[in-house]
């Protein structure tokens, strides 16, 4: 009897023989059948404002109990959870906290949301698909950020109970997935509009690396394939790059950059366009209509807020995303 | 001052408490996964 199995998981398809692990270092080939390594088995777990995901139009100003597992489905060589998202299950200091106790220690701590981040929350599907399920009937919120490299049919099986999803839209160049993070763009442009179809509240993190994926022409291209495809509401958060891992030999983002590409969204026809990772006027939410300040923020905290029941309070403009 | 036989009586219900305690799980088994298939 032939003991190779075939992960359906993510375009890696890593296809293992017999006591092999995967490339996510998540899972294991023993005897014939594929296992997860790491259920109920997190490396991270925090409380976080939402805005750090980043989430700045899902439940702003609260709390969201965050898990992560050890391993990754690609390998950025800019990857800021490098010592976890890089490493084997065995490699980590994990918690024993099983779906039920995410789920008790989320009321515990007033959090509103699970959010599954930090590595890569593909690699700990099963973990994060039953502590979903869970959450959902005590009225907690699931989150993810992911870097959307999954296969569409687990990805549609976790929509049922996904609330809102971050993706990371590394670049848009198959050129950059496939020399900075050892992977595929398509499959997440995929993604992106399968989470759009299922409904899940969407927002997109894009890292400027300097030099790598700052190019303004690929960023205009970029955001006309958001609008055409997911629409002008979906926000879009342009991170500051710092060095880290393998790419220590660039520079940080300057701020000109940033708002650079920010003005080149907004010029695209995006409607929220942020900048993350340093305080500029860029991290407020702005009424598209009355051009007013919804939404104040310093840093991940909420100083004001003027959306009320979803509305811009003084001109009564809906602004899209999940607000109670 | 603790005595001799108080000690001992303690150790005692202790050790028998803790046999009873709910024990605790000292890590979840590998989970099959959801999605993959065999190869022929």
């Amino acid at each position: 009897m032939a003991k190779t199995v075939q992960c359906e998981l993510c375009p890696n398809a890593c296809v293992l023989e017999n006591g092999q692990h995967s490339r996510c270092r998540a899972r294991m080939n023993k005897d014939g059948v594929l296992y997860s390594l790491v259920y109920g088995k997190p490396c991270a777990v925090h409380v976080d404002p939402i805005e750090k995901k980043p989430f700045f139009h899902f439940l702003p100003g609260t709390t969201a109990f965050s898990i992560a597992t050890a391993g990754c489905v690609l390998s950025c060589k800019f990857c800021q959870n490098w010592q976890i998202s890089q490493a084997r299950p065995e490699d980590t200091d994990n918690y024993d906290l099983p779906p039920d106790n995410v789920v008790r220690q989320a009321i515990f701590y007033d959090c509103r949301s699970i959010t599954y981040t930090y590595t890569e929350p593909t690699v700990f599907y099963e973990y994060m698909y039953d502590t979903a399920i869970i959450a959902k009937k005590y009225k907690i919120k699931n989150t993810m950020h992911s870097c959307g490299y999954i296969k569409e049919k687990p990805l549609r099986k976790l929509s049922k109970y996904m609330d809102a999803a971050d993706i990371d839209l590394k670049a848009f160049t198959e050129d950059f997935y496939n020399r900075i993070c050892s992977g595929s763009l398509k499959p997440v442009l995929n993604s992106l509009v399968v989470l759009k179809e299922e409904g899940v509240w969407l927002e997109i993190t894009n890292l400027v690396i300097p030099t790598l994926n700052d190019d303004m022409k690929t960023v205009k291209e970029m955001c006309k394939w958001i609008l055409k495809n997911l629409g002008p509401d979906v926000p879009i958060h342009f991170s500051r790059f710092f060095p880290h891992y393998k790419l220590t030999n660039l520079p940080p983002t300057p701020l000109e950059t940033l708002t650079e590409t920010r003005k080149t969204a907004m010029d695209a026809g995006l409607k929220f366009v942020y900048i993350g990772n340093i305080r500029h006027e860029g991290e407020n939410t702005f009424c598209p209509k009355c051009k007013k300040m919804l939404i104040e923020r310093i840093g991940y905290f909420v100083k004001q807020n003027n959306i009320s029941n979803g509305k811009c309070r003084f001109c009564s403009t809906s602004i899209p995303g999940v607000w109670s | 001052m603790m005595t001799r036989r108080e000690f001992f009586r303690f150790f005692i219900i202790g050790g028998i408490l803790s046999l009873l305690g709910k024990k605790v799980n000292a890590g979840q088994k590998p989970k099959e996964a959801m999605f993959w298939r065999r190869i022929d």
